[in-house]
């Protein structure tokens, strides 16, 4: 794992962990976290934290798109096959405010890209989607970040999960 | 075609009961009260659109009893007597957008109905059915629900209250293993560690006891749903390891791991999710493994059922699988061996016990749906 993402996980766990305390302290334990953790990660993938390489694009899509390289660790319905694209949320969709985190090799420079996979929330699936079962780097849910059987979509006010987009947000180490 | 139905009954209606009555005896709707008796197999099919359904099979031949319906999302843990169901769901408001709940419901398994429900808050995880996320207290008074939001904490559920008494903030960890007594559960966390939680009746919860690094999570990562054997505490690691935990006292401890796969050719490593079995009278575990694995590999369907002497602490047999995801096993003497995969196939293992284990398909059913998890009632 690269450093980068081991400090993308430990500032979501310092802060979860630090909101927990105070917020237990202040609000009672039954309502201690509110959205101090999920915001966190929803902030650092939305902001890319690396200078950000355009050829991390260049590669085609192949005939199997689940195979593509920036899918590498995605468990979930193409948004590309759903009405959006690889990095756009279909149209009346909400985009989730957090995601989990992998890292995919390019095979077009060889190059590792840290890669955000944001699901698409507050519609049903379409049916007909792409559904890719990938889980390269992927963890179980102590390492929440880079788990994918989960809904990303948890955090949002639409819960509802819809697909998910692949959006490169950085170079891995 | 639908005129000429409602014709026809029209015409019956019209002409009488003594045209009917003379040619058969009229049958009498009604409905079944009670599931057939015998052992069952239980089998949920988790739906993330929709709710979700609890097949109930004949433990022996997979004959259909009937099903329970939790919501979406559902997590399900069976009483020990086999008789009382526990489920928690997720509630759309409006299907797919608004406002959520969540829902703990206690489901009687001989007539299939609610015996109750009540809300719990709104931070259940929305996540694949594990073992592992939703769990009893040794007394069964308690129920222990894993939430997300993506912090992670576990709520304490007071059944016979009907309410949720505590909030445990576990940020970094995840899983629920209660303790064989008292009031404790031990879970899984991101830095490699164990940590064991206390609770009291009164909703309060001291600082968890915390271990030293049991596992890599980079590594040499844990699957989430390991099982329990005796006093410990047994998970599956992704290189194919067991790792042997005590938590009976304060602080977890590894007591040992037990490697599966050194010397064994082809990359054989375990995959799944309900990925180990254990049988206490024979003393033995069950695990899903498959070949040639790499990185990502971790979830593939089986290719066969590795059979694991818990006393020599060997593998004592090898057997063809069918890409299963989930196993599960009774706790009789004769074991007999559930596993299923994502194609909705479930198969019972007739098992043969002795220096070499040997499994052998004996049923098959198909649920139509997503099993992700299992219990059985013996």
């Amino acid at each position: 794992m690269t450093r980068l993402i081991d400090k993308l996980l430990k500032t979501l766990d310092k802060s979860v962990e630090t909101g927990a305390r105070t917020a237990a302290r202040n609000l009672g334990r039954r309502s201690f976290m509110a959205k101090a953790g999920a915001s966190v990660l929803g902030a650092a993938v939305a902001t890319p934290i690396l200078p950000f390489d355009r050829r991390a694009n260049a590669s085609e899509l192949p005939e199997d798109e689940c195979s593509y390289w920036r899918h590498c660790a995605l468990d979930g319905n193409l948004c590309s096959t759903s009405g959006g694209s690889l990095t756009q949320c279909p149209p009346g969709s909400s985009a989730s405010s957090v995601s989990w985190v992998g890292t995919c090799s390019n095979p077009d420079d060889g190059k590792d890209y840290l890669v955000a996979y944001n699901d698409c929330c507050g519609k049903p699936p379409v049916d007909s989607a792409a559904f890719c079962y990938t889980s390269e780097g992927e963890r179980p849910g102590y390492r929440m970040g880079l788990y994918n059987d989960i809904n990303w979509c948890m955090a949002n006010t639409d819960k509802g999960y819809h697909c998910t987009v692949s959006v490169v947000v950085g170079l891995a180490e | 075609m639908k005129s000429k139905t409602a014709a026809f009954v029209a015409l019956v209606a019209l002409t009488g009961s003594a045209f009917a009555q003379d040619a058969i005896e009229p049958e009498t709707l009604t409905v079944k009260e009670t599931i057939d008796e015998g052992p069952n197999l239980f089998v949920l099919s988790q739906e993330w659109k929709g709710p979700s359904s609890i097949n109930v099979l004949g433990a022996e031949d997979f004959a259909m009893k009937g099903n329970m319906g939790p919501g979406t999302t559902a997590q399900m843990v069976l009483s020990a007597d086999g008789k009382t169901m526990y489920t928690t769901s997720v509630y759309f408001e409006r299907y797919t957008y608004g406002s959520i709940t969540n829902v703990f419901h206690t489901w009687d398994v001989d007539t299939l109905k609610i015996k109750g429900e009540f809300e719990f808050g709104d931070k259940m995880a929305h996540v694949e059915s594990q073992p592992a996320l939703l769990a009893l207290s040794s007394d069964e008074a308690y129920a222990l629900a894993q939430n997300a939001t993506p912090a992670t904490s576990v709520s304490v559920i007071d059944i016979a209250a009907g309410s949720a008494l505590a909030e445990i903030p576990t940020p970094g960890c995840w899983g629920i293993f209660p303790s064989t007594s008292g009031m404790k559960f031990t879970t899984i966390c991101g830095d490699g560690t164990f940590q064991t939680y206390s609770y009291a009746a009164d909703g309060t919860f001291g600082d968890p006891g915390k271990s030293e690094k049991i596992f890599d999570v980079d590594d040499d990562a844990l699957f989430t749903n390991g099982v329990r054997v005796g006093d410990t505490l047994v998970y599956v690691s992704y290189n194919g390891n067991l790792y042997v935990v005590d938590d009976s006292g304060e602080v977890p401890v590894l007591s040992e791991t037990i490697a599966l796969t050194e010397g064994v050719l082809g990359k054989w490593a375990p995959s799944g999710s309900e990925l180990i079995a254990y049988n206490a009278p024979t003393n033995t575990a069950f695990v899903l493994m498959h070949s040639g694995s790499y990185d990502g590999s971790h979830k593939n369907g089986a290719e066969q059922i590795w059979a694991v002497d818990m006393d020599s602490k060997t593998v004592v047999g090898r057997a063809a699988a069918h890409h299963e995801n989930g196993l599960i096993v009774t706790q009789t003497e004769e074991p007999m061996l559930y596993g299923a995969n994502e194609e909705g196939e479930v198969y019972l293992y007739s098992v043969e016990m002795g220096d070499e284990v040997f499994l052998e398909v004996a049923e098959e059913f198909n649920i139509a749906g997503w099993p992700t998890v299992m219990e059985l009632d013996r």
